[in-house]
């Protein structure tokens, strides 16, 4: 496996972000990474595999199991250690993801996502939106 | 299958076929699942990003090979497209006349061609292939030159073809074989070749010789500036699109200029010799001036791909 730095923008960001908790299949990710970044990233599923490809090259991500669905064959992805680490030291990069990975874990669980002239900002309090 | 799923499938073949064998039904599972239900179309954003991804596998895909390889497989790209070129001209402008030795020839050269390019074996062209191939050629360059050719100006022709199926012919040595979607290239350009007359013949009605292939140079930036905008996907083609437009410009030159090389026989008269004399300048004047086009398009492709080419290579 050929390992390399990549470059990791937002929506690549929040797919690393999803597989945290456990290895998801395509769909389920771009639910999850919408769900996490409040909206603000929704993946199409070319953008996805793209992105799938290159964290995949990466060595951050791997295909754990796969299942037939349908005829069709539906594969899950999971974080590898390196990914994890890579999740981890990005997290200050992404402010609003920062709070979900390194306190909370879950979007829930995080007071004060505001909406704010159609930008998420994070309060400290919770607040209505 | 639904319309819907038909539609995915289309806009998946922007993806290589290899990446398609072992990804094709996943992403496309993904698709239908996350298309709101009642559609028949992918949403535009997914199709948008569908052709991206496909091309971005592709350009993956094309970061396999040296620079060496790369460039030996675009040169070779830009000889197979001069051949074609070259043997539809043969023979759209020697049918015409009624000369058979000259498109016996572009026949030869293209088997030998074909020859050279189709290995069943992948270790290389069989001994008896190559005996063919070398026949045929003799035999067509044969037939050319002693059939008589009432049409003496695309004899010229010949030397240079038989040089670039030459270099054709070291070139194509080599585990590496041209990329099978690249073979569309020089069937566009002939397609274009047979089409050109066919535009000329609809607005000059009364000249009507519908095989002499002319495009004018539009035609070939058009190309050039296709090839151009496939470099962040491919930097190959384009190198190959420069290498035969540079082959193309430098045999139009060569021919103008030995064409002016030909002495009027003794027994014309001073009148004729020099109405001669000034039609070849009027045209050598008018092949240059396309000529040079050429040769800037060639250059700026060169120039548009070099970087592009190595950094292929190395990523």
């Amino acid at each position: 496996m050929r390992h390399h730095e990549i470059t990791i923008r937002k929506p690549t960001y929040f797919v690393l972000a999803s597989l945290d908790d456990e290895p998801l299949c395509g769909r389920a990710i771009i639910g999850r990474a919408e769900e996490l970044s409040a909206g603000q990233v929704r993946l199409a599923t070319g953008a996805l595999y793209m992105a799938l490809d290159r964290l995949t090259a990466a060595g951050y991500v791997s295909p754990v199991s796969e299942e037939t669905v349908g005829g069709r064959v539906r594969r899950y992805y999971g974080l590898t250690d390196a990914g994890r680490c890579a999740l981890r030291a990005q997290a200050p990069r992404h402010e609003l993801a920062a709070r979900m990975v390194t306190e909370a874990g879950h979007p829930e669980a995080v007071a004060g996502i505001v909406v704010v002239g159609g930008r998420v900002r994070v309060g400290g309090k919770a607040s209505t939106a | 299958m639904t319309a819907l799923e038909v539609r995915c499938r289309w806009l998946l073949l922007a993806y290589p076929a290899a990446y398609r064998r072992v990804r094709a039904e996943e992403i496309l599972g993904t698709l239908l699942e996350t298309t709101p239900a009642g559609r028949t179309w992918p949403l535009a954003r997914d199709c948008w990003a569908l052709i991206l991804g496909g091309l971005q596998a592709r350009a993956a895909q094309n970061r396999r090979l040296s620079t060496r390889t790369n460039l030996r497989l675009a040169t070779l790209l830009g000889c197979v497209i001069y051949l074609c070129f070259a043997a539809y001209s043969l023979l759209g402008m020697n049918l015409w006349y009624g000369d058979f030795g000259q498109p016996a020839f572009a026949v030869g050269v293209l088997l030998a061609m074909v020859l050279l390019l189709a290995r069943p074996t992948g270790r290389g062209i069989t001994s008896a292939g190559k005996a063919v191939a070398i026949a045929a050629v003799i035999a067509g360059t044969t037939v050319a030159v002693v059939a008589m050719p009432k049409n003496v100006i695309t004899l010229l022709l010949i030397p240079e073809v038989l040089l670039v199926l030459a270099a054709l012919a070291l070139l194509s040595h080599g585990t590496e074989r041209l990329p099978r979607l690249w073979l569309w290239l020089p069937g566009l350009m002939v397609a274009i070749a047979a089409l050109a007359p066919l535009a000329r013949a609809l607005s000059f009605p009364q000249y009507v010789n519908l095989l002499v292939p002319s495009p004018s140079w539009y035609v070939w930036a058009a190309i050039g500036a296709a090839a151009a905008a496939w470099i962040r996907v491919d930097a190959r083609p384009a190198v190959g699109v420069a290498a035969f437009l540079g082959l193309e410009a430098a045999t139009r030159l060569i021919n103008a200029w030995t064409s002016t090389l030909v002495t009027p026989p003794a027994t014309w008269s001073a009148r004729v010799a020099s109405a001669w004399d000034s039609m070849l300048a009027y045209r050598m004047d008018m092949i240059w001036s396309f000529a040079w086009k050429l040769f800037a398009v060639a250059l700026a492709l060169a120039v548009l791909s070099a970087w592009p080419l190595r950094r292929q290579a190395m990523l």
